[in-house]
């Protein structure tokens, strides 16, 4: 499987609408939500204040801006409660009892898919002759084994 | 963004193979022509790897080797307006690729057991370390390896040993610490200690064969450090008689793994739990991918 930053990266480039849409991949894994939204010091709370659509400038301190921030960002990990929860998987030796459990905590979840669901040509070969005769630039994601398979 | 993706044709593809200078196949030779034009030093993933907007010719227009979404996209800008100013003749080939050299490079591929089994295979930790925390890769039997999972006879109640083969190619090749990426190393025959599977018939219905799977199976090697992993099997599936194929099939897998891989990212040697689930591929073009050690099969 691919690297969630990956997944997140061409997910979002070719199945959603908007760069807005990306948000769905945050609930899953905070850490590349604070990755990408630096946090906030006092002294430049206001641009990260305005991307998250909060004026700080308007009758609000930064103080408060910086506030609103936190609690956007923690109402956002407080989301992350089903990830969390596979986090603390505990089940030990596999059993009947527990089959299930192990079953479903070791298949993907769809999101994990998401990138799966693109018509990606599985050989470049292919992709050239198609690009070739439709007179079109290729776009080729390359990895060390099948990005697809095992990368 | 999706209108912009539009315009190319997309292609994900290892390039393992096609990097290799030695490599001679058409499509290695137009592969290695842009991949060095590659100046990328900053986030390189490591030989090759990476993004590339480039013309069918080989021309490269861009590339990028970042996990950002917005390089990504900026790449792929960047790609199309160099791509909106290359004459005809420089952005295609003189004369149209030929489908049939790639008969050169797919004889994998060209194993696909069509009648046979082809399972999904997903390994993951128990607890999660860092991510990526899981990865996949693809098992295949042919048509009389995935009859050989049940009795030739199948009544209920009677129990059946997989041949040891069978169980010992998934300890070798499957029952792997693939989980941060892909791990070059498999075990060698000898490493392998046990390799057992019971399938027993719960029903019989019509043409239907209701099965459970119970075994274990342990490899051990020293490469140069310790490396293993030693699971317990569980699984359930269906056989359809009539038309001699899974119709269902899930086969669990979870024991201590130990020691580091190669190239397999993992850092920490301490044993630990890690599963693997083999499940039905579907019939897509991505899962119809070769297993990984397929060459090993000896098929």
């Amino acid at each position: 499987m691919l690297p969630h930053h990956y997944i997140k990266c061409i997910a979002t480039v070719f199945c959603l609408n908007s760069e807005a849409d990306c948000a769905f991949d945050f609930r899953h894994h905070p850490l590349n939500f604070i990755l990408l939204h630096n946090a906030p010091t006092l002294d430049n709370s206001k641009p990260l204040a305005r991307r998250h659509g909060i004026d700080a400038s308007v009758g609000v301190s930064r103080i408060v801006g910086v506030k609103v921030y936190y609690i956007v960002l923690l109402a956002l990990v407080l989301q992350v409660q089903p990830v969390s929860a596979a986090d603390k998987f505990q089940e030990k030796e596999l059993s009947d009892a527990n089959y299930a459990k192990w079953r479903d905590h070791v298949l993907p979840k769809n999101w994990e898919l998401s990138y799966r669901r693109i018509p990606w040509q599985t050989s470049f070969w292919d992709a050239v002759i198609e690009a070739q005769a439709k007179d079109k630039p290729i776009l080729f994601w390359a990895m060390n084994g099948h990005p697809l398979g095992n990368t | 963004m999706q209108k912009l993706a539009a315009e190319f044709v997309v292609v994900a593809d290892a390039c393992d193979r096609m990097q290799k200078d030695f490599c001679k196949d058409e499509d290695a030779l137009l592969f290695r022509k842009f991949a060095k034009q590659r100046t990328i030093k900053k986030g390189n993933r490591g030989g090759a790897q990476g993004h590339y907007a480039v013309t069918p010719s080989g021309e490269l227009l861009a590339a990028s080797s970042s996990a950002n979404y917005k390089v990504l996209v900026e790449m792929m800008k960047q790609g199309l307006a160099k791509w909106k100013t290359l004459p005809r003749e420089k952005r295609l080939l003189a004369e149209a690729p030929d489908p049939k050299a790639a008969n050169n490079w797919r004889r994998k591929e060209n194993l696909y057991p069509n009648d046979g089994l082809v399972l999904r295979v997903v390994a993951r930790d128990q607890k999660r370390e860092r991510w990526p925390d899981s990865n996949l890769d693809y098992a295949w039997f042919r048509k009389g390896e995935a009859r050989a999972l049940l009795p030739d006879k199948p009544k209920k109640g009677v129990k059946h040993i997989v041949p040891r083969e069978l169980v010992e190619r998934l300890a070798r090749f499957h029952l792997l610490d693939n989980v941060h990426a892909l791990n070059y190393t498999f075990f060698p025959k000898e490493a392998v200690e046990k390799a057992q599977l019971t399938s027993t018939v719960l029903s019989v219905k019509g043409d239907l064969v209701s099965l459970r799977f119970e075994g274990e199976t342990r490899a051990s090697l020293v490469s140069p450090k310790k490396i293993g992993y030693e699971p317990k099997l569980l699984g359930r599936a269906t056989f359809n008689l009539k038309e001699q194929k899974f119709i269902s099939f899930e086969l669990v897998a979870v024991g201590l793994r130990w020691g580091l891989g190669n190239c397999n990212q993992r850092r920490n040697p301490t044993p630990a739990l890690m599963g693997i689930v083999f499940t039905l591929a579907g019939d897509s073009q991505a899962e119809r991918l070769p297993p990984a050690f397929i060459s090993r099969y000896g098929w």
